[in-house]
């Protein structure tokens, strides 16, 4: 059973890296996040492929998934649901929003305004959805892959830190290399592969996954690791602010997908390296730039600076 | 605490003592305490104990008793051995200067001391203090590391230095006192001290035209909600209408209020400190209130948002300004 | 270091003030005790919260009335005792100030003292280590006022403490040892009034029985060879040679107050002196008795210490009262005669009596020299007297007033050793024969553990000496002659059926001497404390110079001091570095140790570490760099990982080792 499960897995990972190309870690991160039960934001220019890789996941993952596209005059009604009067019962009744579903692409998320933002953010957190004093639960699970433009464009407005927080992992896809963008220029038009792809996966096995995951050991050596990291953010000069309880327990749960997807079943400080920059680079900001360098996000930068056997 | 209990006393301060420490212990941010670094000496308790020992060992002789010589001497001997312990209790901790805390002038700054055990010993009844500032206690008994706030008093705007920090031991009889001067190189930024006035220095609306297009488009669309006589007409949303088949009305939120613009320029008569001092207030109110602001002070010009992270850019311009590391 | 003390540095000095009073306050007038316990009832109730410190008028009152009562008690300051008081009384005060942690470092240095003050007046083995016991818990004091851990438990002061004066002991032992031992620097009040024990040179009707009553200890005597039978353990004192009709004293006079020592000029009645058996020779070591009286067997030679001087009534006198525990050797001739040639006038002063009193006994002793042929003759009478009427041996006599001797010799005939040799003695004078009452000690209870006979003040006995011509001084024991079981199995079975015995003192341990192992016990205790007295509390200059000369040949104080010095730099370069060894880097766990053996191997053939590469991507980075040995680092790593992080308990450190140390074979293997 296990290894079966673990087949599919692997076969969802075949399947879409064969759709987004050349791209196979940034591909195994979104899927450490889905396994992790967290929230995945991909932050990239336009027309780098953030969309194919959400729909692609969408597809493969076999979830029921909407689609919101926000822009500025998006409401947050437009995304939770609103309740209307009908006219032939007589009766108040709630119209579901696209927030209703196991898979949630949002795109271009920082192109609406805050109110919509953390319209939905407050759905990614708790999972439950409130309007005019009705709680209403979301499907289980519940997965949103947010792209966002890079801030410093025109007519965005940033995520602020306390939301970016709630999502577990953000990766950046960046250009294709040559040879795969040769592939892609060559094969032609993505959307017709992706629709023609099938689910490989289902919400059945993707909570058993993600059990499994729950399941991953953990040692006390690398728990030592983890929290010699923590200390580290806590304590740099160069850091405006430390890593967060929240943060720390997310790097844990995404280390332990990562260790999962790499056919372990325990977490070893390689798997903790593997997503630390993903994990922390949203949750950690550096004094101007000075910690550090042009090669390195600030995250990747924290790995360089920890012994990791101490 | 006071100046008078420390051995070094008054010359702590002169220069030549200074400089001596400076090549002994020169500024670091990581130190470990040994041999080169501690000073040791008997505290006030030591010497009276000392006397003690010497009036017990004179009546031992006098009385001829062989058991007070013995007393006299077990003294002697935990006196000795308590200095050796006194100095292991200092020996092989790693001090490393961590992240000071931000502070407005006048007001007290914590910097962050992480003591840590290098020996795998245990340290206990540590003291550890800014000179002439409050001191704060810290054991390392069963854990390797400890992340201590030292608070001391920031003074002046711009980047603070506050010194030579000590760490000072009598553990365990108190005989002896065992401290470390030891300078961690680090500073501490002090934002100018707030003072408050009656109204901010705004900018007035139409000075700026950015300013004023998007204070236009900061009132976020908040929903629609039903109409109820005396709402305006401009603010009927006709499209929800037709679709719901009853009038509704758009709502809009101000929370985010409209932009600001704190502007140097337009105090008059007034010197820089002042100046800094009412804008570094303003930054304080607005930021509070979760308003959307921006500066403008000679030579810097900051756009305006709201969050965290501003507010310290803000402030940081603020406490460099006019400053060599501006 | 100023600010309020800590809770835990204030029990234990609370704990440690208790402790260190208790043996005090039990030799001091009872309204001390009194004092000292309201001001720790006050503490105690500070302590708990539920009292306030006292107002410094109500201080200033306490002060100057304990002042006043020390001075009403003692009229003078010029001895030692008020001084004690005041300290103590003192250390009992600074209790209401006990507030700050300065207030607490007094008392402990107060404290201190008073452990001190128990040494001048008790150094027996068991009140020592009860002091240093008290010492240990001054110095938990001492601790607690520094620990100011949260968490700090009750003992852990009481732990650091002992930690430290355990280390202390060596060097304190070398101090003990080596440092030299000085005469007295200048003269110093003693303990004046402190209780004078054991046997007094004045002897009521009836005095000794108090003596009867004690278990102290009064000497020790180890005999050098073989051991004398118990019908000769006739220890002499002093000789009592005036009597006044109520009381035997001892009266200075030309006949006994000239003092032989060793090294002066030999008196003429130390030549009137035979020594018929060949001396024992035995050692005393004598208790505290504040008295000068030294006690022996005779016939007693003259010792060889000049502060010891030999009487011509045949009894060693000391220098001054003895205040500390002395030994000393000396030699006595069992058999022996003394003084045979008693000038007239010597004869004449052991013959005086009252003018008058005790008429019947007086007629009683003409009678009896009259009807007897010789002097010898008339004490034998006396001693059959004694035997064959009802006369009986008790410690409760029962008061007898006016005409003492009459009354105890015709009318109530119960009495001890002390009636019966005053009784014999009177009688003997009046009958014109030269006598005079001797007291000391008989018998003592022999120690096969330490292999000598202890003492104690229940032995405590009175005898006669008469003069008889041609034989000298002669003893005679009227006790003997009613109680014959008083000589040879000592008091306690002279006084078996009557129960008396130590009657007074209500638990009293040597009351169960039947059974067979307390007495064991009794004896190893008694051997322990022996050598305690004789080892430590004996430790004087004489003795130190005896015993390190025999390492070194003619040590003198001089190089007592440099020894000292040396040894004691010597002592604390050791303990610095027992104590300051092992600052080598942080407390690693033994598995993060082996794979630093593992990199450190590699670093030594250029690939070291990266402090951020985590364990596969280094082995896979060594794999890489060194294809060699690629499968013996990938086994180490898989068993690594394995260990440290998926905790697989069936890989052990060991194991890992000794990949490692098959690692550096390979590696010193020449390539072939």
């Amino acid at each position: 059973m296990d290894v079966e499960i673990k087949q599919y897995l692997d076969d969802s990972l075949v399947a879409l890296n064969s759709i987004v190309l050349g791209k196979p870690g940034e591909i195994k991160l979104a899927l450490t996040a889905v396994l992790a039960a967290g929230h995945l934001l991909i932050e990239d220019l336009p027309g780098m492929g953030k969309t194919t890789l959400a729909q692609a996941m969408s597809k493969v993952l076999g979830l029921t998934h909407q689609r919101i596209q926000f822009t500025s005059d998006v409401l947050p009604s437009d995304v939770v649901g609103v309740t209307v009067f009908n006219q032939h019962s007589g009766e108040f009744s709630f119209h579901e929003g696209p927030i209703f579903c196991n898979f949630l692409l949002a795109d271009e998320i920082n192109r609406t305004t805050p109110k919509s933002q953390s319209a939905l953010l407050e759905a990614m957190e708790e999972g439950k959805v409130t309007t005019e004093g009705v709680t209403r639960a979301l499907p289980e699970p519940f997965f949103v892959i947010a792209t966002q433009n890079p801030s410093h464009q025109t007519g965005t407005y940033p995520l602020p830190e306390s939301q970016l927080d709630r999502f577990l992992l953000r990766i950046q896809l960046g250009y294709p290399d040559s040879d795969s963008e040769r592939t892609l220029l060559k094969s032609g038009n993505r959307r017709n592969m992706i629709s023609d792809c099938e689910a490989i996966l289902d919400v059945e096995k993707i909570k058993l996954l993600q059990q499994r995951v729950s399941q991953i050991r953990v040692s006390d050596a690398l728990l030592d690791y983890l929290q010699r990291l923590a200390e580290f953010t806590r304590q740099s000069e160069l850091l405006h602010y430390g890593l967060s309880p929240r943060g720390l327990m997310a790097v844990l749960s995404a280390a332990k997908s990562w260790a999962y997807l790499s056919g372990r079943d325990y977490v070893i400080p390689e798997d903790v390296q593997a997503i630390f920059p993903a994990a922390t680079d949203h949750r950690l900001r550096d004094q101007s730039g000075k910690a550090a360098s042009t090669l390195l996000s600030t995250g990747a930068w924290v790995l360089t600076q920890v012994d990791v056997i101490n | 605490m006071n100046a008078k209990q420390h051995p070094f006393g008054r010359w702590r301060d002169s220069a030549r003592f200074r400089s001596w420490l400076n090549r002994r212990v020169p500024p670091q941010k990581e130190i470990t305490l040994y041999l080169r670094n501690i000073f040791i000496l008997p505290s006030r308790q030591g010497v009276y104990f000392s006397l003690l020992m010497i009036v017990i060992l004179i009546a031992g002789i006098n009385y001829q008793n062989s058991l007070a010589h013995a007393l006299a001497f077990l003294l002697m001997s935990l006196f000795m051995v308590s200095m050796l312990h006194t100095y292991r209790n200092l020996s092989g901790l790693v001090i490393v200067a961590g992240k000071a805390g931000e502070a407005f002038a006048g007001d007290e700054v914590d910097f962050t001391v992480t003591l840590s055990c290098a020996g795998g010993r245990q340290h206990e009844a540590l003291t550890v203090y800014w000179h002439g500032h409050l001191q704060t206690q810290a054991d390392l008994v069963d854990k390797s590391e400890i992340a201590l706030k030292v608070r001391t008093n920031a003074t002046q705007r711009g980047w603070f230095d506050p010194g030579r920090l000590t760490i000072e031991t009598g553990f365990p009889l108190g005989l002896f006192r065992a401290w470390a001067l030891v300078d961690l190189d680090c500073k501490a930024l002090v934002y100018p001290r707030p003072v408050a006035e009656d109204s901010p220095p705004l900018l007035a609306a139409g000075d700026s035209d950015d300013f004023y297009l998007r204070g236009e488009h900061s009132d976020d669309f908040a929903g629609v909600r039903n109409y109820a006589p005396g709402d305006l007409v401009r603010a009927v949303s006709w499209k929800a209408s037709a679709r719901l088949g009853k009038l509704m009305v758009k709502e809009y939120a101000s929370s985010s209020g409209s932009l600001k613009w704190l502007d140097w320029q337009l105090y008059e008569g007034v010197d820089e400190e002042t100046r800094l001092s009412h804008l570094t207030y303003w930054v304080n109110e607005f930021s509070e209130q979760g308003e959307s602001f921006g500066i403008s002070i000679p030579g810097v010009e900051i756009q305006p948002t709201a969050g965290e992270s501003h507010r310290q850019e803000v402030l940081r311009t603020l406490a460099l300004f006019g400053t060599d590391a501006a | 270091m100023t600010g309020l003390a800590a809770r835990n540095a204030l029990a234990w000095m609370l704990v440690a003030q208790v402790a260190v009073l208790a043996p005090m306050l039990l030799r001091f007038p009872w309204w001390i005790s009194v004092v000292c316990f309201c001001c720790g009832l006050w503490r105690v109730l500070i302590y708990q919260q539920r009292s306030t410190y006292p107002h410094w008028s109500i201080k200033a009152i306490f002060v100057f009335l304990t002042l006043a009562g020390l001075l009403l008690q003692w009229k003078s300051l010029l001895s030692l005792e008020p001084w004690i008081g005041l300290l103590l009384l003192m250390f009992s005060l600074k209790l209401l100030e006990m507030q700050r942690v300065r207030d607490v470092y007094q008392a402990i240095l107060l404290g201190y003292f008073v452990a001190l003050t128990h040494f001048l007046y008790d150094q027996s083995f068991l009140s020592s280590c009860y002091t240093f016991a008290c010492v240990l818990m001054i110095t938990a004091g001492l601790v607690g006022c520094q620990q100011v851990r949260a968490d700090l438990r009750p003992w852990l002061p009481l732990q650091k403490a002992a930690v430290l004066i355990f280390q202390a002991v060596p060097l304190m032992l070398v101090f003990f040892v080596l440092f030299p031992r000085l005469a007295p620097l200048w003269s110093i009040p003693q303990a004046g009034s402190m209780a004078v024990t054991g046997i007094s040179d004045q002897m009521r009707m009836g005095s000794i029985s108090e003596l009867t009553q004690s278990s102290k200890l009064a000497f020790r005597a180890t005999f050098a060879d073989r051991l004398p039978g118990s019908q000769s353990l006739y220890w002499r004192g002093l000789v009592l040679n005036e009597f006044d009709g109520e009381t035997w004293s001892r009266q200075s006079s030309s006949h006994n107050s000239n003092l032989y020592r060793s090294g002066r000029r030999a008196p003429q009645w130390l030549s009137d002196r035979e020594v018929i058996s060949e001396p024992v020779r035995y050692r005393i070591l004598m208790e505290p008795s504040q008295q000068k009286w030294l006690f022996t067997l005779p016939m007693v030679m003259p010792a060889a210490n000049w502060k010891i001087g030999l009487s011509s009534e045949q009894h060693l006198v000391f220098s001054e009262p003895i205040r500390n525990r002395i030994g000393f050797n000396v030699q006595s001739a069992l058999r022996y005669r003394v003084d045979t040639n008693l000038s007239q006038s010597e004869r004449a002063y052991y013959l005086r009596l009252p003018a008058e009193g005790n008429p019947q006994s007086r007629s009683f002793a003409r009678r009896l020299n009259e009807s007897s042929a010789d002097k010898q003759a008339v004490a034998e009478a006396v001693l059959a007297f004694f035997r064959q009427e009802q006369f009986y041996y008790t410690l409760r006599p029962g008061r007898l007033e006016g005409e003492t001797i009459d009354q105890f010799l015709f009318a109530s005939r119960r009495g001890f050793c002390g009636h019966f040799a005053s009784s014999f003695t009177f009688l003997m004078r009046a009958a014109g024969i030269p006598a005079r009452v001797v007291v000391g000690y008989q018998g003592g209870e022999f120690n096969p553990v330490g292999n000598y006979i202890e003492v104690r003040q229940f032995d405590a006995h009175a005898w006669s000496e008469i003069w008889l011509q041609g034989l000298g001084w002669v003893r005679m024991d009227p006790t003997a002659a009613v109680a014959p079981e008083r000589i040879e199995l000592g008091i306690e079975a002279a006084l078996q059926e009557e129960g008396s015995f130590l009657e007074n003192i209500p638990v009293f341990w040597l009351k169960l001497r039947g059974f067979a192992w307390l007495t064991e016990v009794r004896f190893q205790i008694g051997a322990w404390s022996h050598y305690w007295n004789s080892f430590v509390v004996g430790y004087d200059p004489v003795m130190q110079l005896n015993l390190l000369s025999r390492f070194w040949e003619g040590i003198q104080i001089q190089d007592l001091a440099h020894l000292t010095l040396l040894s004691f730099v010597a002592m604390m370069f050791l303990l610095a570095i027992v104590l300051l060894r092992s600052v080598k880097g942080r407390h690693y766990s033994e598995i993060v140790l082996v794979f630093n053996e593992f990199s450190a191997l590699f670093a030594l053939l250029g690939y070291p570490r990266l402090k951020h590469e985590g364990p596969l991507d280094y082995c896979h980075r060594l794999a890489l760099q060194r294809p060699d040995l690629a499968e013996a680092i990938n086994e180490f790593s898989e068993h690594y990982i394995a260990r440290s992080y998926a905790g697989d308990p069936a890989i052990s450190v060991k194991a890992l080792k000794r990949r490692i140390f098959g690692l550096r074979l390979r590696l010193l293997k020449p390539v072939s």
